[in-house]
């Protein structure tokens, strides 16, 4: 880890400039999708800003980072997936769910303990799931289906069904910096400025990427495919235990909308964590404006599917014309 | 047994009958020409070889006279029907011209019944079941399949079987004109024999047979007559009684075809280097067995065998891809038993396939991302991958394996076909393997990204790599081996060195034409 936070070597600073540079002509290049949604975004404030009256209060806009948070918490890890030419992991929403559960029965044990335990047993639930796709090569989709089944199961098992009410404190994580920033929306920053950075510069991200291009390929070349997926979904299983920890709620659509809106491609090999933590802050945002705007919650779920459907089959729509081109 | 009454009597068992005939027929693509003014005559009650290489218009003049395209210029006639060229490739002729391809169209989770009938005219909208059961009986003792069950699983045959269905299909409709290709490539003998016994019912009973196949044991076996296809033109037909295996060779190559071997490979080889690779005696069934070859440094080795020959197999069990059964594999003197691909890369092998979008290339990663993907560690430093070695490293091996180094930041699907092998092959050969493999090295490469490839072999090998490929095209293996050893029937059978590699010693060899026909 330390590795990764050391600043590079003294001897590169021009080529610091043009790496930066390059980071970001080669996102929108390669990403055309992932800079609309930005775009958007940011018309969608604005719109919200001078329309909505009460969107654009600090409480409104506290209220919509922190649940952006969890949705982006998520979607990082599950953007590693589908980058990984698995799809989605479809047991994230649970996870999440019982994480919650985990971390109010550990909290007796003090904070950091806690979550230590709650995004060790994430890990361990993420390895498991790995072990079965990656190691065995079984269908990612159904395998994650069923683990959601077993992991919501086992979580009332434990929890005998009933609310769990944690003798400890968690308050520190509902403190809010300069009275601005909730600590969910420093924890999504930093999850996904780490993940993003692992996913772009590290060995590992390079060949997440590369596996989820060609699995086959990948594995002519020598990869190790199977222990790169298995690690994929370690720390996949490990950002939904984290937004556990925040806060518990079942979001697997959300998620998935988070990442295919944001431009990750479903396929694989294409597309950013950070494109899929933009796609949580625009659904998230879209979400927040009916709200405030008074529209039913009905019309926000009928809403996000439709920007799923408008986003997926206009990236198919311009794959297809460079595909003729 | 004989047909029922819905099997139309086929006309004329009179071998006079011409049942088709093509005239002028030209075909081009993108103003290559594929065939050029083809005259050809089918009769009633033959078995009509086509014989040719790679890419001499058989199956282009297969596609026509079939209705899956339509010809450039010239006329079709199938019975009594004339169709110009405007007038060709409707599904009218199909339902006379039936065509047996390699890859089977049966489905293997529906029964033979099923398999019959896929697609029949005479399935409407209900599944008269009885009726098909009867006329699929009658279609199956007609070409002396009695003995298969209609309800069995087709999946659950052997592929001999399956195939057999295939032509029984063609019997079914009726369709008077039947078209094998190659349709023994992958079977055993006594397979054949029974694809044999159903083919010379087929003529018996007046149908015409057009026999697609490079074994030439099995012409001389079989056909009736033999037309030989060379650049698009159709350069003899013969009754087979009077040609000769030699005869026919020649007329495939064309007699002045021993041409002038523009050759790099090396001549001054006569005196032996360090064995790379030694194999003894390797056995994987059911692809090649007992096979002995060895590959020395600096040497450009090619295998070579028609489809099912075993050759292309061996590449990808020496890679690690098909674990051998039996036999031993040293390299460099120490024992070698790959398991896995990332196995035989450990050990210094590297394999470049031959499909290259499925698992050669990473299509929509940049081309440096490629050319790194196998040596990744060497642009790592402190756990990050660094983009500015990456960029030094890419450019290197741009260099090196001649791709455009100013494109190296765009999608590997952005080049063409010759130089995205040229990736693959840079890709692979970037961790300076010992022993390098190649199944089909410029398939779907054009002349130029050809010669620079065969120029990147030679230099990988005098950099002290040893070279074994396997390539269908004979030319290239003339141009670019050392030594060739030539493969059939999963066996190594003759082994050709430095000037006695020529298209015609090669195609002797996997054509095998001089052991006793059946």
């Amino acid at each position: 880890m330390s590795a990764l936070t050391s600043t590079p070597t003294a001897e590169t600073p021009p080529g610091r400039l043009t790496a930066v540079r390059s980071f970001f002509t080669d996102s929108i290049r390669a990403n055309p999708q992932g800079t609309t949604v930005r775009a958007a975004a940011v018309v969608v404030l604005l719109l919200g800003i001078i329309a909505i009256p009460g969107f654009a209060t600090l409480n409104n806009f506290k209220g919509l980072l922190a649940s952006v948070s969890l949705i982006g918490i998520a979607a990082a890890g599950m953007a590693i997936i589908t980058i990984s030419g698995n799809f989605f992991m479809l047991s994230m929403g649970a996870t999440t769910a019982v994480s919650t559960i985990v971390f109010a029965t550990t909290l007796s044990l003090g904070l950091l303990p806690a979550i230590i335990i709650t995004v060790a047993v994430g890990t361990v639930v993420g390895l498991l799931q790995g072990l079965v796709i990656g190691g065995w090569g079984a269908n990612p989709i159904i395998v994650t289906i069923a683990a959601a089944s077993i992991i919501l199961g086992a979580g009332e098992l434990w929890s005998g069904g009933l609310t769990i009410f944690g003798d400890g404190d968690p308050s520190s994580l509902n403190a809010v910096l300069f009275d601005i920033l909730p600590v969910q929306v420093l924890v999504f920053f930093a999850v996904v400025i780490l993940i993003h950075f692992v996913i772009q510069k590290s060995p590992f991200g390079r060949q997440i990427r590369l596996i989820g291009s060609n699995r086959d390929t990948a594995e002519f070349a020598g990869l190790p495919v199977k222990r790169t997926v298995i690690i994929g979904y370690v720390i996949a299983a490990a950002c939904a235990a984290m937004a556990g920890v925040l806060l518990g709620a079942e979001f697997d659509f959300d998620v998935i909308s988070a990442v295919l809106v944001g431009g990750v491609v479903v396929t694989g090999g294409k597309g950013t964590v950070l494109d899929a933590a933009v796609g949580a802050v625009f659904i998230g945002m879209v979400g927040n404006l009916l709200i405030v705007g008074g529209q039913s919650f009905a019309l926000q779920t009928v809403i996000k599917g439709v920007i799923v459907i408008v986003a997926v089959s206009a990236a198919a729509l311009l794959a297809r014309r460079k595909g003729k081109r | 047994m004989t047909g029922p009454a819905a099997s139309v009597p086929i006309p004329g068992h009179d071998p006079a009958t011409v049942l088709l005939r093509t005239d002028g027929v030209t075909k081009s693509f993108g103003g290559v020409h594929a065939l050029k003014g083809v005259d050809f005559e089918l009769r009633s009650g033959e078995v009509h070889a086509l014989l040719g290489e790679n890419g001499a218009g058989k199956s282009t003049f297969v596609k026509i006279i079939s209705g899956q395209m339509r010809a450039d210029e010239g006329s079709l006639r199938i019975g009594d029907r004339t169709m110009d060229a405007a007038h060709q490739g409707s599904t009218q002729a199909t339902n006379d011209v039936a065509v047996v391809h390699q890859e089977l169209s049966i489905v293997p989770t529906m029964t033979v019944l099923d398999n019959l009938f896929l697609g029949h005219p005479a399935v409407g909208f209900l599944y008269r079941r009885r009726e098909l059961r009867r006329r699929g009986r009658a279609a199956l003792d007609r070409i002396g399949l009695g003995s298969l069950n209609l309800d069995s699983l087709a999946g659950s045959l052997p592929l001999a079987e399956r195939q057999l269905i295939e032509i029984a299909r063609a019997v079914t409709r009726d369709a008077r004109i039947v078209i094998l290709d190659e349709p023994t490539a992958t079977l055993s003998d006594a397979e054949i024999e029974r694809v044999f016994g159903v083919v010379r019912e087929l003529r018996a009973r007046g149908h015409a047979v057009v026999y697609i196949s490079h074994r030439l044991k099995e012409i001389f076996a079989l056909a009736d007559r033999a037309t030989v296809f060379r650049d698009g033109r159709r350069i003899s037909t013969e009754p087979v009684a009077d040609l000769t295996p030699d005869l026919l060779v020649e007329r495939i190559i064309g007699r002045n075809l021993v041409k002038e071997r523009s050759r790099i490979a090396n001549e001054d080889h006569a005196q032996p280097r360090s064995i790379r690779l030694d194999v003894k005696n390797l056995t994987c069934q059911p692809t090649f067995r007992d096979v002995s070859l060895s590959v020395a440094v600096g040497e450009i080795v090619g295998v070579v065998g028609q489809i099912g020959s075993g050759a292309d197999d061996l590449i990808r069990s020496l890679a690690g891809a098909r674990p051998p059964q039996a036999g031993s594999m040293l390299l460099d003197g120490e024992q070698y038993t790959p398991n896995s691909i990332r196995q035989a890369l450990s050990r210094g092998v590297s394999f470049v396939s031959d499909d290259r979008a499925k698992n050669g290339v990473f299509l929509d990663v940049p081309i440096n991302h490629n050319l790194t993907s196998m040596v990744l560690s060497s642009v790592v430093r402190g756990g990050i991958v660094r983009s500015g070695d990456e960029r030094r490293v890419g450019k290197t091996l741009a260099k090196r394996f001649t791709i455009d180094a100013r494109r190296l930041r765009s999608a590997a699907n952005q080049l063409s076909g010759g130089n995205q092998q040229k990736v693959s092959l840079g890709k692979s050969a970037a961790m300076n393997p010992r022993l390098l493999l190649l199944n089909e090295p410029t398939r779907g490469v054009d002349v130029g990204a050809r010669s620079e490839i065969y120029r990147l072999l030679r230099q990988l090998a005098d950099e002290g790599a040893a070279v074994l490929l396997f390539s269908s095209d004979l030319a290239e293996v003339v141009e670019i081996c050392d030594r060739v050893v030539t493969f059939f029937h999963g066996r190594a059978v003759t082994e050709l060195k430095g000037a006695d590699i020529t298209e015609q010693s090669l195609l002797q060899g996997i054509l095998n034409p001089e052991e006793v026909p059946l």
